[in-house]
């Protein structure tokens, strides 16, 4: 079968930079950094970036492209094209395909919030909404959680998802070229244009309320610039540490805990998050690269066009503004949950700003825009394993996951008020990115070997990485992952599988989403074992 | 705002910034030098 190719280099670039760029820079990033004290947060993350994001870009279109040269574009064929003497490989590879589908299950959903939100904002909908409690009150009517005098019932949302749910298949299904080129290559420059426009809105806000010199713009940025070391350091910790003789073990155990492992734990995983790395869907964008085609170049340009729009621009305009208008106080009141500070703050932020109705449109228009071109590349891996393993037609491929995920979708959206997107987003989000990102970072580097490794990395590049980097990718980038999953099981493991942290009466729609989530999984690694059965009967046939 | 938080956020959005001009700069020029065989990904096999 043909595969498919990209039309132009800009366009694969902007294709997982538009993947990149979504809900994650713009209502993730304010709301982790305002949740781990600003300044704090800021200094591992910029650490994770260039320890840890950096790398597993380079790493994921690297090993991508290996994949694609043999006619895979997804983790179980990449795997095992990179690890042909371990059968199980390709086994870690299904996590490559899970991952994305379970993200995107929860993800269009809210996608859609932004969408209706941007309705709401151009008839002013929620003009009514005058202060924090009102608009909390909103929100949960529109997500079906109360009947109030906004919403009767959850009509709205459903009829909003379902459109965001036609859009996302229908850009899939027209192809890598015809379909997610064409939407990139507009819509992350718009994105990156309307997005300029409201940051020199915000700094030109200045000090609204003179009466309270700390509803500022300055002070918003100060929040988040001022280093603060001492979140990051334990004191008590470290005294401990070094009054422990060398001989005991428990030294160790001091020295782990004289640092914050909370703040560095969000900032490594906004990282994964924010560059979609760990997800398995640059693997499948990079697939499409003709060998003789650049990678290191490709990945560093794709994760600056998101830090870009991270740093400057998203943490430039939510944290400043609610500051202004808040005060610091509110701010962090309202980050209980990223949810709170996007679709709870910003619009009453953007209300009382002139042509008020004009920017909150921008705003979620904005954001849905972003959203879908990051949405959009969740759907490929699956899409392009049904293509690759089993010869199914992009449309068919499109279609079927279509089916399975519109059904999985309803599990988030009648679920929302009883944990069932956190469990999602634990799972597909979170400890899955980390996992497969161990796992690819130790097999390019010590399976593949370093020196193989890096001369893939640097076939056709445009340019040639600091070698301070061939060390990085080989030991402190699997540390550090290593050392966040282990920090994951002993904090979290036990309490998380015994379901200690779930209320009692979100027990049994938690434990029937594992099981679901379990027998995709399951279905998923039965695929993977079909899809081989039929490549060796093939070969025995052609033998 | 304290003086090390301008020099902090100064510092972070001119390697942040200055990451992108030099990505994109040169991604820009590649692509123009780059005949419009070589992108279209013709011979994706290995060792094409």
């Amino acid at each position: 079968m043909q595969r498919e190719r990209w039309g132009s280099r800009l366009g694969v670039i902007l294709a997982v930079a538009g993947s990149a760029v979504g809900l994650g820079n713009f209502l993730r990033f304010p709301g982790q950094a305002v949740q781990n004290g600003g300044g704090a947060f800021m200094i591992p993350y910029l650490v994770a970036f260039l320890l840890l994001g950096l790398p597993l870009m380079w790493i994921e279109w690297t090993i991508g492209r290996f994949g694609g040269g043999f006619g895979h574009s997804t983790a179980p064929g990449i795997f095992h094209t990179m690890w042909n003497k371990a059968r199980f490989i390709k086994y870690f590879g299904v996590i490559g395909i899970f991952g994305p589908i379970v993200i995107f299950t929860y993800y269009t959903y809210i996608e859609s919030w932004l969408l209706g939100y941007s309705v709401f904002a151009l008839t002013g909908r929620y003009e009514g909404c005058t202060d924090h409690a009102a608009m909390s009150e909103f929100l949960n009517g529109y997500r079906g959680l109360t009947s109030n005098q906004y919403f009767s019932s959850i009509g709205p949302a459903y009829l909003f998802f379902v459109v965001t749910f036609l859009v996302n298949v229908l850009v899939v299904g027209f192809g890598i070229r015809k379909g997610i080129e064409r939407l990139c290559t507009w819509a992350m420059p718009a994105l990156l244009v309307v997005a300029v426009i409201l940051l020199a809105r915000v700094f030109t806000l200045g000090r609204p309320d003179p009466s309270q010199p700390e509803h500022s713009v300055t002070a918003g940025l100060g929040f988040l610039w001022n280093p603060d070391w001492s979140k990051l350091w334990n004191a008590e910790a470290w005294a401990r540490f070094q009054a422990t003789p060398w001989s005991q073990p428990l030294k160790w155990a001091h020295l782990a805990t004289a640092l914050n492992g909370r703040v560095w734990l969000a900032a490594a995983g906004q990282m994964f998050f924010t560059l979609s790395v760990g997800i398995g869907v640059i693997l499948t964008y990079a697939s499409y690269l003709d060998r003789r085609n650049d990678v290191a170049l490709s990945g560093l340009t794709a994760a600056s066009a998101n830090e870009l729009a991270e740093v400057v621009l998203g943490g430039s305009i939510v944290i400043p503004a609610a500051f202004a208008f808040f005060g610091p106080a509110l701010t962090l009141q309202a980050s209980g949950s990223i949810f709170d500070l996007g679709f709870k703050t910003m619009p009453l932020v953007l209300d009382q700003l002139a042509f008020g109705r004009i920017f909150g449109f921008l705003w979620f228009g904005l954001l849905f825009v972003a959203g879908i071109t990051s949405s959009i590349s969740l759907a490929q891996p699956a899409i392009a394993f049904l293509e690759d393993e089993f010869n199914l037609k992009r449309r068919e491929a499109a279609t079927a996951f279509g089916v399975v995920t519109f059904l999985l979708c309803h599990l988030a959206i009648f679920g929302l008020g009883h944990g069932v997107v956190d469990e999602l987003d634990f799972w597909g989000g979170t400890f899955c990115l980390v996992l497969f990102g161990a796992v690819e970072t130790i097999l390019f580097g010590w399976v593949f070997g370093m020196d193989r490794a890096w001369s893939e990395l640097h076939t056709g590049a445009d340019i040639s990485i600091p070698r301070f980097y061939r060390w990085v990718i080989r030991y402190v980038t699997p540390v550090f992952l290593l050392a966040i999953l282990t920090v994951y099981l002993i904090q979290d493991g036990l309490p998380l599988l015994r379901l200690q942290n779930v209320p009692p009466a979100n027990r049994v729609p938690v434990l029937m989403t594992r099981i679901v989530l379990l027998l995709l999984f399951s279905v998923l690694s039965l695929l993977v074992w079909l899809a081989w059965r039929r490549r060796s009967e093939k070969t025995e046939v052609a033998a | 705002m304290k003086v090390s938080g301008w020099i902090f956020m100064a510092a972070s959005w001119l390697l942040i910034v200055g990451l992108f001009a030099f990505s994109m700069a040169r991604t820009l020029s590649r692509t123009g030098a780059r005949s419009q065989e070589e992108d279209s990904g013709e011979g994706n096999l290995p060792g094409s």
